[in-house]
């Protein structure tokens, strides 16, 4: 009787066990064999639907399934092509001619034309102005849009872009293409919102979606027409997690083949590993401190943001090597001006014209500027005789990679020492975009914004911080200067790559010397992928197109 | 006249005290309590001389992440601080927001808890209903809800009682949050005591209602007080650490959470860094084990029911 309790508890645990037991195994073998030729990707972002024009945070499955025109990297690599096969425009600059591959073909076996491009297009385009305008997502309506004049497939293997000014938008744009057979009969009203495109998709890239569970995956499948043959992976699975952890983690047990947005401690980690090949690459994503330049509604607690001298001074307190160093372990280029480094044909480091770091000289042009320090409390007062208290929020947008709070902490020390005390508060995505909002939508009345975005080396994208017309969207510091608009607007219409950078550095010096915004850094995008089971990883450029996706071969 | 009868009296409560505390002590978990509080509060009235001034990234000296040598006892943070250094800093923080926030939450929960017991009828009604409300909608959630539109209301940037706005939200959150469970047993508590003989000899001799509940009711809640209080401290350990984890924080100040909250965001626990993760984990785990283990041991002594069950 006694020895009832015992026999008792050994049947319960043999029963856990026997219930547990085909559950570990069966995820063991799960993690353990991840050579079955099945590329999986781990990720920190969660994509919310599968239409492009809905979201934008469905981009990376979605940019293996659609192409795009031409974009980034078909510019400046060969061996990656967008749904052109070639391009070329006439004397005029203005007609732009594009040859699609011949013979291409949609993942549904139907062909893919110049028509269906001409169809994306003017989707798009034909939407403007409408109250349901396709602007809520990736595939949205932009300025060069705007200065299109006509969009047609002169036949089934070349489409006609003519614009009414000059403009390189029609390589430049980033629109993905989709099939006309399954996009024309979606209402505006639905293609903007409730329209969620579920898998299987239809698409002419390597990889097609087949099956999305929001929150935890993505599957994909070979197109088995993709133009340059079937790639020869079994397939992709691309995981999304909340942090980096699980995907270091994932990549160390071989759960993953491929992570992306790892943090430093934990690329450093990885790099150790000698199953595991660690890369960095410069990606279009600048680090800034914006001052709030609004004056009346949303402007900050001192008229001092509104003085360019004021924020000249600052610029020699901040320390963009140090920053680079300590928040970033030297993952990140220092940051000079609007023009990133990864932007190749516009960058210049402005050496003639760049501030130093200097908080004895910061100090001496406050003074000469005439924020002094006048009753000797350690802390300057500004005109109207008010004591610096700056209000500095900091946040980063979502899929932006994040800036360590580190960056910030050294800015608040420094701005600290120069007579200038800060009060820091962290962002999540959503309050941050509520803040950092235009002035008449209610944003404002911040002082300090620390905050990035991620653009595209077009000259409109490296401009857009000073774009009067985004104020509340890309332009965070509500700054305005008129010729810096007459020079965007020039930059708009230039197609010569000359004249163009011209133009740029004219800009981006203007604003530079202006100073609403001191570059931080430009932070590269940190992954790693394993080396056992698939060949064919490049080293550089991963985010612009499908690459690697096409190419992956298992060892 | 008043000589005479302070005397003794003060020698009664002299030795009730004595006793008290040697009843106390008789307990293990007392001790360890105690001790651990000690150790902890030391650490937090002067960090300076112990670990020298608070790093921050501009002033670290460290490589990234070095794993604990004789150098760096607990090994460097992911900007290069000593990890020493922030915990021991971090330990005034948390502490001191702990032990703010809980005052508030006793003194709401003690004024909520009197008012309503020795009152009764609509008054108690009223009371307790705000008091479930406070009860039922979880107090972590509601902390969430209500910092944000704090931080909104009383605007970022000036001091408040010698604290950056963004900590004083934090404590006065924490303290509005978690008063409701102390108002509840101490009303039960004064609906017993307002019917003792001493009470109706107090009202009969002309005192006040007010007096009668600080005099006379108040002094013989406060075993009850003392013992919840320390729970309520473990309590608003966890919710500050909570809070900071998920970025509600000052990030320039760190407390235990924050320090958390900044190992997280640096992939401490994929990359190995367990010494990052695990010293404020740490801290955090021994300090409210501790004010349990010392709230646990009050309720033991004060209560007779208790007491009596060997």
């Amino acid at each position: 009787m006694n020895k009832l309790p015992v026999q008792r508890r050994d049947v319960i645990k043999a029963i856990l066990l026997a219930t547990t037991a085909p559950w570990v195994m069966q995820s063991k073998g799960a993690f353990a064999s991840s050579c079955d030729n099945i590329v999986r990707l781990g990720a920190t972002y969660s994509p919310d639907s599968m239409n492009p024009f809905a979201t934008w945070s469905s981009f990376w499955p979605t940019v293996f399934t659609y192409d795009y025109l031409v974009a980034v990297d078909a510019q400046r690599h060969s061996d990656r092509k967008g749904f052109a096969k070639e391009w070329s425009v006439a004397d005029d600059n203005l007609t732009w001619t594009f040859k699609i591959w011949p013979g291409m073909k949609w993942s549904d076996g139907k062909s893919a034309t110049a028509r269906d491009a001409a169809f994306t297009y003017n989707y798009l385009r034909d939407s403007i102005g409408k109250p349901d305008e396709l602007n809520a997502g990736w595939n949205s309506v932009d300025d060069g849009l705007k200065n299109v004049k006509s969009i047609i497939a002169l036949d089934d293997e070349t489409l006609q872009i003519v614009t009414k000014e000059p403009t390189r938008w029609p390589l430049d744009n980033t629109i993905l293409i989709v099939p006309e057979h399954i996009w024309e009969d979606i209402s505006y009203a639905d293609a903007r919102s409730t329209f969620r495109n579920d898998p299987p998709l239809v698409g002419t890239g390597p990889m097609i979606v087949s099956e999305f569970q929001q929150g935890q995956f993505v599957r994909l499948t070979p197109n088995p027409y993709f133009r340059n043959g079937q790639p020869e992976t079994a397939g992709l699975i691309l995981h999304h997690f909340d942090t980096a952890d699980p995907i270091a983690q994932g990549l160390k047990s071989g759960a993953l083949a491929f992570g992306l947005g790892l943090t430093a401690a934990q690329w450093a980690d990885l790099s150790k590993d000698p199953n595991i090949q660690v890369g960095e690459s410069r990606i279009e994503q600048r680090n800034w401190l914006a001052f709030n330049c609004a004056s009346g509604q949303g402007e900050g607690s001192t008229k001092a943001l509104q003085d360019p001298a004021f924020r000249d001074a600052i610029g020699y307190a901040i320390d963009q090597k140090t920053i680079v160093e300590r928040a970033f372990r030297r993952h990140a280029d220092p940051g000079v001006g609007l023009v990133y480094p990864a932007a190749s044909d516009y960058y210049s480091d402005l050496s003639d014209i760049r501030r130093h770091f200097d908080l004895a000289e910061a100090g001496r042009r406050l003074d000469a500027a005439g924020y002094r320090d006048t009753n000797g409390d350690g802390v300057r007062e500004d005109k109207e005789g008010k004591r610096f208290q700056l209000e500095l929020i900091a946040g980063t947008r979502g899929g932006n990679l994040q800036i360590p709070i580190a960056a910030v902490q050294l800015i608040a020390g420094w701005l600290g020492q120069i007579g200038i005390p800060v009060s820091v508060t962290q962002l999540e995505p959503g309050a941050l975009s509520a803040r950092a909002a235009a002035p008449a939508k209610g944003g404002g009345g911040w002082d300090l914004l620390v905050s990035n975005d991620w653009g595209s080396p077009a000259p409109a994208s490296l401009l857009r911080l000073g774009n009067r017309a985004l104020i509340g969207g890309q332009n965070q510091s509500y700054w305005i200067n008129d010729n810096f608009n007459q020079i965007l607007s020039e930059v708009q219409v230039t197609i010569d790559l000359k004249k163009s950078q011209e133009l740029v550095d004219q800009a981006a010096r203007l604003i530079y010397t202006e100073a609403p915004y001191i570059m931080l850094c430009y932070p590269f995008l940190l992954q790693a992928h394993r080396k056992d089971c698939f060949e064919g990883w490049g080293t550089e450029d991963f985010i612009w197109s499908y690459f690697p996706v096409d190419r992956l071969r298992s060892k | 006249m008043t000589e005479v009868v302070a005397g003794p009296r003060r020698h009664v409560r002299l030795r009730a005290t004595k006793e008290f505390f040697s009843r106390l002590f008789e307990r293990v978990g007392a001790w360890v309590g105690v001790a651990a509080l000690a150790f902890f509060l030391i650490l937090a009235a002067i960090p300076g001389p112990i670990v020298g001034p608070l790093e921050t990234a501009a002033t670290a000296s460290g490589d990234f992440l070095t794993p604990p040598d004789s150098q760096h006892i607990l090994g460097t943070d992911e900007v290069g601080r000593d990890v020493l250094n922030v915990v021991v800093h971090g330990a005034r923080i948390s502490l001191t927001i702990a032990l703010i926030a809980t005052v508030i939450s006793l003194i709401v929960g003690t004024t909520v808890g009197i008012t309503s017991g020795y009152y009764g009828g609509r008054v108690d009604v009223w009371l307790m209903r705000l008091t479930d409300f406070f009860f039922i909608v979880p107090s972590f959630v509601l902390a969430l809800v209500i910092a944000p539109v704090f931080v909104e209301v009383i605007g970022r940037g000036r001091e408040v009682l010698g604290f950056r706005t963004s900590l004083f939200v934090i404590v006065v959150v924490i303290g509005l949050t978690s008063w409701a469970f102390v108002a509840r047993l101490i009303r039960s508590q004064t609906l017993s005591l307002r019917e003792r003989p001493f009470v109706d000899r107090a009202r009969v001799a002309g005192s006040s209602d007010l007096s009668i509940m600080i005099r006379h009711v108040l002094p013989n809640l406060v075993p009850q007080i003392a013992a919840n209080g320390a729970l309520v401290v473990a309590g608003a350990i966890y919710t500050e650490t909570a809070l900071s984890f998920i970025g509600l924080g000052d990030p320039v100040q760190p407390s235990w959470g924050t320090l958390l909250s900044l190992a997280q965001q640096a992939g401490a626990a994929s990359a190995g860094a367990w010494w990052y993760l695990g010293a404020p984990g740490a801290c955090v785990l021994t300090v409210s084990l501790a004010f349990v283990l010392l709230g646990n041991a009050l309720d033991d002594t004060f209560n007779p029911r208790r007491r009596a069950i060997p």
